[in-house]
């Protein structure tokens, strides 16, 4: 397994050159996870990467092969969101994350293959997991809504983080439901995901819900020392004997580092409403954010002899099934007859939820669960880490309070030395 | 039987910020289509709203010269519906929390002054143009317009007559013009309004179902658009039949109002709180701040002409375009005679502007200059009649009042010694009078003044005749 660590010694120790590196990754690629194949700038970059290299201006970045998702927009390179809607799109900018990963030489491979505009992908529908458990990309930057970055890491055995909301510019990215976007990593270890995460990191003033946040170190020591972990009761019922398996023992290796073990109640409106919640509100938010697609700008044209005709026909045969029945589904829970009894109750379980995780963080620092209850910690915009081994796809997650990616990016990177690696 | 029409108004303001409610496309009027517009404001896919901060204020002057009550937090929804000219498919706008609520203005109609109420003030952003005229197989949009902040000023329905609405209009765009924050100029769009009117039945206080005429882009179609639709009204309700709410066009050509479509009257706009832009909570500092830069409102201008001896009319004359009025203020600091240089600017400048051999926006010469003229027929250094003459050359050279009566010959040389020779002369042509005069019958002056104003045109200034005539008969 190859980590961005790993690599950028060989690149820094020129046992490797960045033009052939990225050339062997290219004969790597054969499955179907990319949309587009950025090969030409991707070499490049490698060049310039070289240059970067050879001059002592690398970083731990330089050089190393990424892959972003396909609905994150990268100037003169289309950027589609796997949809028939924008299957030509060519963006004249580049999102803030791809300005900061170009300023530090990266090298883009390709923008990978997604559930049409990003609506919550079973396991298995990411390409940016894919490439990276195929070892195609070091690292993948993708996008999170309601939690399937947590599910694709477990089925993957991979690392995804999902930084606190407002951590990361959104500025780019093609919104699926604003308040739930966030741009994640997924990668090999959780130190990988940090160095990823300070690079894309801070305050961007076209997005201006960031903020700027300190810069994760990692210490070289093994202690968890002075963390609480809370174990919502809640979140452990009703998991399958596995999952429990899974998550006690990863709560043991925690407690042996020295880490406080907390049994917690308190998060049952989190667990019996909140995938409910985040459906709506994504759904809503979705509605209105894929309205812009009409066929009229840019994108895929429907045919039609009036404009209404036009828009018509474009959004029915531009959008596939399931991004339709989202659309419907949002414009259903926001629409005057059933705004008080789905959009406003979507909003009263996230103010709830997060007022379960601010009682909780009272008392501890991180909260472990299953991955498969991801859903709570986006409606609050929290940080989660998730991580799993390869053979048994049960991931963990470790949430952590707003902006407090450390913590749990500490605990993660500690856990995976001592049990996965 | 005599219907009473009760009235509400909506006035759509383009706020003249430097940039856009959300990007930072430049705020104009005309130009090439799409030559001000970005990805933002274009709604293309990954771009985010970052609000102007400047047209938060603008909105605040708006209220707090309206008096209305400036809410610590405020937010913004979207609101949804599919038309070209709406390139994000939504416009951001505010329902729930605007930033203005319950002001009050005062206007002046034929029966004294009244006070109309202002529900509500909110920020918003427009929409674009499309153009239809180029083909009938397409139409073309222009996205120049998109997003340029807007305020929208909902009144309460206090007006009855159409009058009233047109005085109510003038005065919140003279309002909004001398605050600084919107140029007025309804023939570009920048003001537009919406009415909303009701007939109630004399036998009856409750009012009568309400329709909506949209888009008035002038007083006088907003009177006559009013005029129309109460006649539609009362023709229907005298008729016995039932008035519907719907919402109206105005056509001009026509002189009547015509529905538009019923599509666009059921619509379902599904708003919701813009997650991209964070609630505003505005602190009492800030207001502070923001109330302190706040320029002088035409009814505050209008009493400190008055009380400088001015007319009311003409106070009046002087306000009705900001422009004017400026220019006014500007040559009174150069020269503080306040009455002749009103006086002047009435008679002579805006006469000029009228026949439109001026224009009060490009004048060839500063309020510095023209103050010079007023001091200069004001201390005799130049005739009155002559001021006229000077104005002009100005107008036409751009040169310094002095330098063109100079030119001119109309400089007044005080040569006493001349002065004295000619007075000497007539009094010893008319030497009863003098005597008369000096017995104590001091109506005969004016006779004598009459004679040597004559005789000294252009040598002396009258006042300085009269200081030597008085003079010469003590
Ligand atoms: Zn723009």
């Amino acid at each position: 397994m190859s980590t961005i660590l790993n690599l950028n010694k060989k690149l820094i120790a020129k046992e490797v050159g960045a033009v052939e590196l990225v050339e062997s990754y290219f004969e790597k690629i054969t499955n179907s996870a990319f949309v587009t194949v950025t090969k030409k700038q991707a070499l490049n970059a490698a060049q310039q990467a070289q240059k970067f290299l050879d001059e002592g201006k690398a970083t731990l970045l330089t050089g190393v092969p990424a892959a972003l998702k396909d609905n994150i927009c990268t100037n003169s390179i289309k950027t589609t969101c796997s949809s028939k809607m924008l299957e030509d799109f060519i963006p004249p900018y580049d999102a803030a994350v791809v300005e900061k990963l170009k300023a530090q030489s990266y090298i883009l491979i390709g923008k990978t293959a997604m559930k049409e505009f990003g609506a919550a992908e079973k396991p298995g529908e990411s390409g940016a997991a894919a490439v990276v458990s195929d070892g195609i990309c070091t690292y993948a930057i993708s996008s999170d809504s309601c939690g399937s970055m947590a599910g694709e890491a477990a089925f993957h055995g991979l690392t995804a983080l999902v930084p606190s909301y407002g951590r990361v510019s959104r500025y780019g990215l093609v919104a699926f439901s604003s308040s739930l976007d966030r741009l994640g990593v997924f990668a090999n270890t959780a130190e990988d995901c940090s160095i990823v995460l300070n690079a894309i990191s801070g305050r961007d003033e076209r997005d201006v819900n960031t903020k700027n946040a300190q810069p994760v170190t990692l210490s070289k020591t093994h202690s968890l020392e002075g963390i609480t972990i809370a174990l919502p009761k809640e979140f452990f019922d009703g998991m399958s004997t596995a999952e429990l398996k899974i998550l006690s023992e990863t709560a043991k290796v925690c407690e042996k580092m020295g880490a406080k073990l907390l049994e917690y109640n308190g998060f049952s409106v989190s667990r019996d409403y909140a995938k409910a919640a985040c459906m709506v509100l994504s759904s809503v938010e979705a509605a209105s954010n894929l309205s812009r697609y009409d066929g009229i700008k840019y994108g895929f044209r429907g045919q039609g002899d009036s404009y209404e005709e036009i828009v018509i026909n474009s959004r029915s045969h531009g959008f596939g099934d399931y991004i339709k029945c989202r659309i419907m589904l949002g414009n259903f829970a926001v629409s005057s007859d059933n705004f008080d009894s789905f959009y406003q109750k979507a909003l009263a379980v996230r103010q709830q939820v997060r007022k379960e995780y601010a009682a909780a963080f009272e008392k501890a620092q991180i909260i472990l669960s299953p991955h498969s209850l991801s859903a709570a910690s986006c409606l609050a915009g929290l940080p989660t880490i998730s991580f799993a081994d390869k053979q048994n796809q049960i991931g963990r997650t470790l949430s952590g309070n707003l902006f407090d990616e450390q913590t749990i990016i500490t605990a993660a990177s500690l856990i995976q030395k001592e049990t996965l690696i | 039987m005599k219907y009473l029409p009760t009235m509400g108004l909506e006035i759509h303001a383009e706020l003249t910020t430097k940039s856009k409610l959300f990007c930072n496309c430049k705020v104009g009027f005309g130009g090439e289509p799409n030559s001000r517009c970005c990805p933002g404001c274009s709604g293309f896919p990954g771009m985010l709203p970052a609000l102007n901060q400047r047209a938060v204020e603008y909105i605040i002057i708006a209220g707090h010269i309206m008096n209305c009550s400036i809410s610590r937090f405020t937010k913004w929804e979207r609101k949804h519906y599919f038309y070209p000219d709406l390139p994000a498919a939504f416009q951001t706008s505010q329902l729930a929390r605007p930033v203005c609520l319950n002001g009050k203005v005062v206007i002046a109609t034929q029966n004294g002054e009244k006070t109309i109420r202002i529900n509500r003030i909110h920020l918003e952003e427009d929409a674009g143009k499309l153009i239809h005229e180029l083909s009938p197989y397409y139409s073309l949009a222009d996205y120049n317009r998109c997003s340029i902040p807007l305020i929208e000023i909902v009144t309460e329905p206090d007006f009855h007559t159409a009058d009233e609405v047109s005085a109510f209009i003038e005065e919140v765009r003279r309002m909004l013009q001398y605050a600084g924050i919107c140029d007025g100029k309804m023939e570009q769009g920048s003001l537009r309004c919406d009415v909303n009117i009701s007939l109630a039945s004399p036998t009856s206080t409750k009012l009568g179902t309400r329709t909506e005429i949209k888009n008035l882009n002038s007083v006088r179609s907003a009177t006559k658009a009013i005029e129309a639709e109460i006649e539609r009204q009362t023709d229907i309700l005298e008729s016995g039949g039932r008035v519907f709410q719907q919402t109206l066009r105005f056509n001009e050509a026509h002189n009547e109002t015509t529905p538009m479509r019923t599509k666009e009257n059921a619509h379902d706009y599904r708003y919701f709180t813009d997650p991209d832009i964070p609630p505003l909570i505005l602190s009492e500092s800030e207001l502070e701040r923001i109330f302190a830069d706040i320029p002088e409102m035409p009814r505050k201008r209008l009493e400190r002409y008055i009380g400088y001896g001015i007319s009311e009319t003409d106070a009046e004359i002087l306000l009705a375009d900001k422009r004017v009025s400026d220019f006014f203020e500007n040559a009174t600091a150069h020269y503080d005679n306040p009455k002749a240089i009103s006086a002047f600017i009435i008679v002579e400048l805006l006469r000029r502007v009228n026949l439109g051999e001026a224009n009060i926006e490009e004048l060839p010469f500063g309020a510095d200059q023209f103050a010079k003229l007023i001091e200069m027929g004001a201390t005799g250094k130049i005739s009155r009649s002559h001021m006229k003459d000077v104005l002009r050359e100005m107008l036409s050279s751009g040169n310094t009042p002095e330098a063109i009566s100079e030119q001119m010959g109309f400089i007044i040389k005080e040569d006493l010694d001349a002065v004295n020779t000619i007075l000497d002369k007539i009094l010893s042509e008319n030497p009863d009078v003098a005597a008369q005069y000096r017995n104590g019958e001091h109506k005969v002056f004016g006779f004598l003044m009459g004679k040597a104003n004559k005789a000294l045109k252009g040598v002396a200034a009258p006042n300085v005749i009269k200081n030597c005539l008085e003079k010469k008969l003590s």
